[in-house]
């Protein structure tokens, strides 16, 4: 360090735009500690055109869509006649598969266990690697997960029908 | 022409007006494009730089960015749902009748954000799958992937107060199934149904119930809910980089 | 917080003047936000339903012909009557609450959220249902009417006799 001169004078020049400022410089590949060299770019215009990309995308499909298909609406509701049969929301319909078998377990045990387990998970996960060919268990654990839900759903949308008895679509079973 | 759109560029953005409310330089030189980020109260959520791999579509799909823009959506779709919905047992059928053949635009906007909804509900899933398959949810990740999950349990509830409001047969029995569900909660589960539904029976209380849940209380959850989530990931060293 | 006194903590002394009112302070925020609380809770629960009347009047015994089964929509419930007597049997499914349908052709009852199947007595064949189709009290007015109370059970054996 320059020993202290008197008077003042400028090392940089102040800058009202400026935060930062240049403290010193080292040799080294980056001061990120345990990174490799840094590999960025500006999140303008990189980043956000992309999204406005992905965004013009979504909407245009969901104005098609929207334009096609026209949203489900029944009959007044009427607490006097249950249609046969009745059917949750699609999102809910591996619930009511499940509820179809036992009310406490299939609706309430079952699905706020695995609730649970879901929100629980990191802390549950010990294994240090990302990878899931490092985390086979879990992988496929969290898979079957994945699978039971999409084929419930499934079974509740297209092969139950009136009284949730089981049909086959393809056989003439009517679809709702 | 390139010579119009510069001066009609610069006629937009050379006054003062428009500095008073863009701080930021253009955003041509570097500087110009950290500023766009960090002088905008709805940018400055980004950081100034992210890394390249990150921007790879076949790491994230855009399945959060989307789950949120969907989210956005529904608010821009239902809010004007509002003006002639009436959660009323007597005009709540009546009013979705209107919707779809009195006024204008009404049956897209219906449609827009039926199907938004059931979008959001996919596209959560999948970028729950996405962020478990890519082990994301890992330190320091922890505390977002719960926050996820509430996200997730919030856009079904959304979707699943959403669905008693046209007060048709499908939605009356939805919901009848569903709430009993709720009662087979042990110890507290009758009062919990009792609570949800207003009553002994799925009817007037319950549809106001379930309207303000829709419109009110679970969007501010979730709005909330999403705040933190986006925050955290800045603070968890941004999204994590491909395997 | 203030930890200049050098005691063990196996001499207990008395609290200080300060800490009772640290205390004593605390103690009452979260009392208030308790109290507050349960009362939001206990707000939430209505007092008044506007809901329909759970006692019925269902007509006179005569219009009732033996061995016949009688689906009163309004209130969800079956009138049955035979040698044994009257009997009103709910027709909501004890499953998840459906309204279960009196099959064609024969006397047992199916509910169509869930498929559960019951028998002509109300007992469950099959399906989710935990238990039977609950069985109404009967009881005669002054005016000679029948009345059914929704909310008041009786075993399924239990008839009502004129």
């Amino acid at each position: 360090m320059p020993k202290e001169v008197e008077g003042e004078y400028e090392v940089f020049p102040d800058n009202p735009h400026k935060t930062y400022g240049l403290m010193a410089v080292v040799k080294g590949k980056s001061p990120v500690v345990d990174k490799s060299p840094e590999d960025t770019v500006m999140t303008w215009p990189h980043l956000l055109i992309r999204e406005l990309v992905a965004s013009v995308v979504v909407m245009a499909v969901l104005l098609a869509i929207s334009l096609v298909l026209n949203a489900p609406l029944e009959e007044h509701a009427n607490l006097t006649e249950t249609p046969n049969p009745a059917k949750a929301p699609w999102y809910f319909l591996g619930l009511q598969e499940l509820v179809h078998y036992s009310a406490l377990i299939g609706g309430v045990i079952i699905p706020g266990l695995s609730l649970f387990l879901l929100a629980a998970l990191p802390y549950l996960d010990r294994t240090p690697d990302r990878a899931p060919s490092k985390r086979k268990l879990l992988t496929v654990v969290f898979t079957v997960f994945i699978i039971v839900n999409v084929v419930l759903i499934v079974i509740g949308s297209y092969f139950r029908g009136p009284g949730w008895s089981f049909i086959v679509p393809w056989r003439g079973g009517s679809v709702q | 022409m390139t010579e119009i759109i510069r001066l009609l560029s610069r006629f937009i953005t050379g006054n003062r007006v428009w500095k008073s409310v863009f701080r930021a330089e253009s955003p041509v030189t570097e500087r110009g494009q950290s500023e766009s980020i960090f002088h905008n109260v709805w940018l400055h959520i980004y950081p100034v730089k992210v890394r390249k791999d990150a921007l790879r579509f076949t790491y994230t799909f855009c399945l959060g960015g989307v789950s949120f823009l969907l989210f956005l959506l529904l608010i821009i779709t239902g809010v004007p749902l509002m003006f002639y919905y009436v959660p009323s047992v007597e005009q709540a059928y009546g009013s979705m009748k209107d919707l779809e053949f009195v006024v204008s635009y009404g049956l897209l906007l219906r449609n827009m954000h039926r199907w938004a909804a059931h979008a959001m509900v996919i596209t959560v899933f999948l970028h729950m799958a996405r962020v478990f398959y890519t082990g994301s949810y890992k330190s320091p990740r922890e505390f977002n992937w719960v926050v996820g999950v509430f996200l997730l349990a919030l856009t079904l509830g959304l979707s699943f107060t959403g669905y008693l409001l046209p007060w048709d047969q499908l939605a009356f029995w939805a919901i009848t199934v569903g709430t009993s569900i709720a009662s087979y909660v042990p110890w507290l589960g009758p009062s919990f149904k009792y609570v949800l539904i207003g009553g002994n029976e799925v009817g007037q209380g319950a549809l106001l119930r379930f309207y303000v849940l829709h419109t009110v209380v679970l969007p501010l959850a979730a709005v909330l809910m999403m705040a933190a989530h986006f925050w955290r990931i800045r603070k968890d060293g941004g999204i994590s980089k491909p395997l | 917080m203030d930890h200049s006194d050098k005691t063990s903590p196996s001499e207990a002394k008395p609290m200080g003047r300060r800490d009772f009112l640290t205390t004593l302070g605390w103690g009452a925020l979260f009392a208030s936000i308790a109290s507050t609380g349960a009362g939001m809770i206990r707000f939430l629960f209505p007092n008044v339903l506007f809901e329909k009347p759970t006692r019925i009047r269902v007509g006179r015994p005569d219009d009732y012909s033996p061995g016949s089964v009688t689906y009163l929509e309004s209130s969800r419930v079956f009138i049955l009557r035979n040698d044994k007597g009257f009997r009103a049997m709910s027709a909501v499914c004890t499953h998840l609450g459906c309204t279960v349908n009196k099959d064609a052709g024969s006397n047992s009852y199916s509910c169509p959220c869930h498929g559960s199947k019951f028998d002509e007595n109300g007992g469950v064949v099959r399906g989710p249902a935990p238990k039977s189709l609950s069985t109404c009290e009967v009881t005669l007015a002054p005016s000679g009417h029948m009345v059914v109370d929704l909310k008041s059970f009786v075993p399924p054996n239990h008839y009502f006799r004129v």
